[in-house]
């Protein structure tokens, strides 16, 4: 296996002969403050190809194609198009070179037709606007295969066909270099094939195209060439023939030491939570969460393992009761219809904390109701439970300071000093570790894995493999809505997870 | 009272509704939340009186109600584009302030009458047709000209390129501004033509139809023009629609109060308008409707690049 794990040098082309690749990425690093996003990323993507850049969250993918697009300026490094520069940093140039990007969130306006929103970007100078397209775009359509009706408003289609109408305005725009960002993350598995169908269509007509994803066995089949960047790197670059699932997935997670745990003991309480069968619509309808059934128990400490996008912010929001569960049962402990359990939410401006409110106010929100506070709330007696919440973690800030200049690590201990002020017997916190600095990080566990010791119910969630391995009695991998793995620590193993993260679900 | 009568009235009536509801569909149309129109009508007709009195010139009185209109707007853009005020709250200040302003500009003119009156329209041929003559053809030209603007109107938002930004600047600023169109700038231009045709309603008043000068002639006309974009869901057929409807009304309110009997009582028939938009806000709030009777969705946000 260590083998794969070098670049391929030969690269598409033999340098000095052969053809000359439509995309070069030359030593582009890119860093933002101290993090370093992207380091000496270099790879090829041959004219007509199709080319999977794969990796996990964080791994530099996004930056690498933004920096592509022009949309930033890299500090170091080239972007080739036939073997020419394009300028650095001119999303116009970019576009100008060929190279055109379809983004996870769709840029198009509602109202409008699908033809009106390709020609916003199409029909420059002309005043009358015909309401039928115009032959060249015709032609596109069929020489492609896309099979969307124009004429209809963009609010009646549907999410695959607005992605196609994106791919379509992309091209319409001259576009020679096509970049999919997670194009498969919407789509149906039936959707998901018409969509590779396009793709190898337009890889057919000589132009070019990048699928940014994470969903492995989908991308296998449609890729020609696979790019694998691991922490701001490309540690693979070559031919997706020859490659199983398993390279795939190692040469993604990488080869990481498992550290001991500081696990609370495994024993089990009582059920403090159960989900039956909870699945959960987005607005659109679209299934966020799929039947999802588990249970935790006091002394437990559950991670919610997975790929960001695969359900599970939506299962621990809708078990805190931001969202709505459209089928299945949620039962947690609760006093009438309140919620008698701590939750912390992945956001905490604006959800877990009023902004605006001083952190005396805010730790009061929600305690207010507890038997200690009447109606009438001496100010005394507010500060003295406000100072008891700040010096859970020791947040060092006045009370009456305004909660939105506290840092994310203050905000977090802030949230969670409120909601294990009562010593509640289950705790769902959502991505607690989130962007906070290692001590912070490393505080917050200890201080999850204390309560599970001392007999609460635990369930978070993470994206980090190394602290959910570190610290968890039980992971659950979520793929694409679904639990697809419940695992208990004698089975935690970095390849298994990594590929029930990044299988793509058979329906 | 005979019915080409009627409705020849009632399309007089529509007429300053129908100039300031074109208007405010044009500013809305752009994204702008446009409370200060009821502000901007009465500058319109204090200008258009006043400039039509010291000059003698119908065409010169109008014109400097809509350029009137045009900086009056110019000024709230400056403060909801520009500065990114809060649009409701700077939209009811302007509206006070055109109120006072019109008032204080005004009060030398209390009471006077213009030198001439506008002639009424006779098209040969046209004015001369049954029911339509009398209705259409034989008003004076600016009732005309409102409805011409309505088809204008209609044909440039379906059918030009012009049009369809216009249309887009309304739902997502953000993408006129990454295929490189000035969101700002073209925000301020259709708050500046549309203060001028919002304006131009509020002289109509002053200047053709009373013709006179009372502080706050225009008595929520501007309200209902609002009222009517909204119960229009921004189409301008039905905002044409609309403003025939309160013509009619207002129309019949003025026969009956003339005649001493009423079929139905005028001050029920006052607050219909009101009614009637907010049957139309409450239907479109349910959540299963057209995405085309939607507000525009930008409709009252700012436009800052920095933050998408």
């Amino acid at each position: 296996m260590s083998s794969l794990s070098r670049l391929d040098p030969s690269g598409a082309s033999a340098p000095g002969g052969g053809p000359v690749p439509l995309l070069a990425v030359e030593d582009v690093s890119k860093s933002f403050g101290e993090v370093h996003a992207n380091t000496d990323v270099s790879f090829l993507v041959p004219a007509g190809s199709v080319v999977a850049l794969l990796g996990e969250n964080g791994a530099g993918k996004s930056t690498i194609m933004n920096a592509v697009c022009g949309l930033y300026l890299p500090e170091k490094g080239r972007i080739r198009i036939d073997g020419a520069v394009v300028e650095a940093g001119s999303p116009a140039a970019a576009r100008a070179a060929g190279i055109g990007m379809v983004h996870q969130q769709f840029k198009l306006v509602e109202t409008l037709t699908a033809y009106e929103n390709i020609s916003l970007s199409t029909g420059r100078g002309r005043f009358l606007q015909p309401s039928t397209p115009e032959e060249g775009l015709r032609t596109l359509m069929a020489e492609v295969g896309f099979q969307v009706d124009l004429s209809a408003p963009v609010w009646s289609l549907s999410l695959a066909a607005r992605q196609q109408l994106e791919i379509l305005r992309v091209l319409a725009q001259g576009a020679r270099l096509l970049i999919l960002d997670e194009p498969t993350s919407v789509l149906s598995p039936v959707e998901t094939e018409q969509l590779f169908a396009i793709v190898r269509r337009i890889a057919a007509s000589g132009r070019s195209v990048i699928l940014i994803s994470h969903k492995l066995a989908e991308i296998r089949d449609v890729a020609d060439r696979i790019v694998v960047m691991r922490a701001g790197r490309v540690v693979f670059s070559g031919e997706n023939k020859g490659l199983s699932a398993d390279d795939i997935a190692e040469l993604i997670i990488g080869k990481r030491e498992l550290r001991a745990g500081v696990r609370p003991p495994a024993r089990r309480g009582t059920r403090h939570l159960s989900l039956s069968d909870v699945s959960i619509r987005g607005r659109d309808g679209a299934p966020l969460v799929r039947q999802g059934t588990f249970d935790v128990h006091g002394g437990e400490l559950v991670v919610v393992l997975g790929v960001a996008g695969n359900g599970q912010s939506e299962l621990l929001d809708a078990i805190g009761g931001l969202m709505a569960v459209s089928e299945g049962v949620i039962s947690a402990p609760r006093v009438g219809r309140r919620r008698a359990f701590a939750f912390i939410p992945a956001r905490h401006l604006g959800i877990g904390l009023a902004p605006g409110l001083s952190l005396e106010d805010n730790a009061m929100l929600g305690p207010h109701r507890s038997g200690a506070f009447g109606a009438w709330m001496p100010r005394s007696k507010v500060r003295a439970h406000a100072k008891a919440v700040l010096e859970t973690f020791q947040v060092k800030a006045r009370v009456q300071s305004a909660t939105r200049r506290l840092s994310g690590g203050n905000l977090q201990r802030v949230v969670l000093g409120r909601e294990l002020s009562s010593s509640p017997p289950l705790i769902v916190a959502s991505y607690p570790t989130r962007g906070l600095d290692i001590a912070s990080a490393a505080q917050i566990r200890e201080a999850l894995v204390a309560k599970a010791s001392a007999g609460a119910a635990v369930l978070m969630a993470s994206e980090e493999l190394d602290e959910s391995l570190e610290i968890a009695t039980r992971i659950l991998v979520m793929s694409s809505g679904r639990i697809v793995g419940d695992l208990a620590p004698d089975a935690f193993d970095m390849d298994v997870i990594g590929r029930l993260m990044t299988a793509a679900q058979e329906s | 009272m005979s019915i080409e009568l009627l409705l020849a009235a009632a399309l007089v009536s529509a007429t300053p509704i129908l100039y300031a509801a074109l208007g405010q569909l044009l500013i809305e149309k752009a994204g702008v939340l446009n409370l200060s129109i009821e502000g901007a009508m009465l500058v319109g007709a204090v200008t258009g009186f006043v400039v039509t009195s010291l000059s003698g010139s119908m065409v010169v009185g109008l014109v400097a109600a809509v350029l009137a209109g045009g900086v009056f707007n110019a000024a709230f853009a400056f403060c909801v584009v520009t500065l990114r005020l809060n649009q409701v709250v700077t939209g009811l200040a302007f509206s006070i302030l055109g109120a006072g302003l019109s008032a204080f500009i005004g009060q030398a003119f209390v009471g006077k009458a213009l030198p001439s009156q506008m002639p009424n329209l006779d098209i040969p041929l046209l004015a001369d047709l049954p029911f339509l003559g009398p209705v259409i053809f034989k008003q004076d030209p600016l009732v005309l000209l409102a409805f011409v603007l309505v088809g204008v109107i209609s044909l440039f938002l379906s059918r030009t390129r012009p049009g369809l930004l216009l249309r887009t600047l309304g739902e997502s600023p953000q993408t006129l501004d990454s295929i490189g169109i000035p969101v700002i700038g073209l925000r301020y231009l259709y708050s500046i033509l549309g203060g001028g045709l919002i304006a131009l309603g509020g002289a109509y008043l002053s200047v053709v139809d009373t013709p006179t000068w009372v502080e706050n002639m225009t008595a929520g006309r501007g309200w209902i023009a609002l009222a009517v974009v909204i119960f229009a869901s921004w189409r301008p057929g039905w905002v044409m629609v609309g403003a025939v409807l309160f013509g009619l009304v207002d129309a019949y309110r003025f026969r009956a109060q003339a005649s001493g009997q009423a079929f139905i009582d005028p001050h029920f028939l006052n607050m219909l308008p009101y009614v009637a938009t907010l049957v139309v806000l409450i239907a479109m709030s349910r959540p299963g409707l057209k995405a085309r009777l939607r507000p525009p969705a930008a409709l009252g946000l700012p436009y800052d690049r920095e933050r998408r």
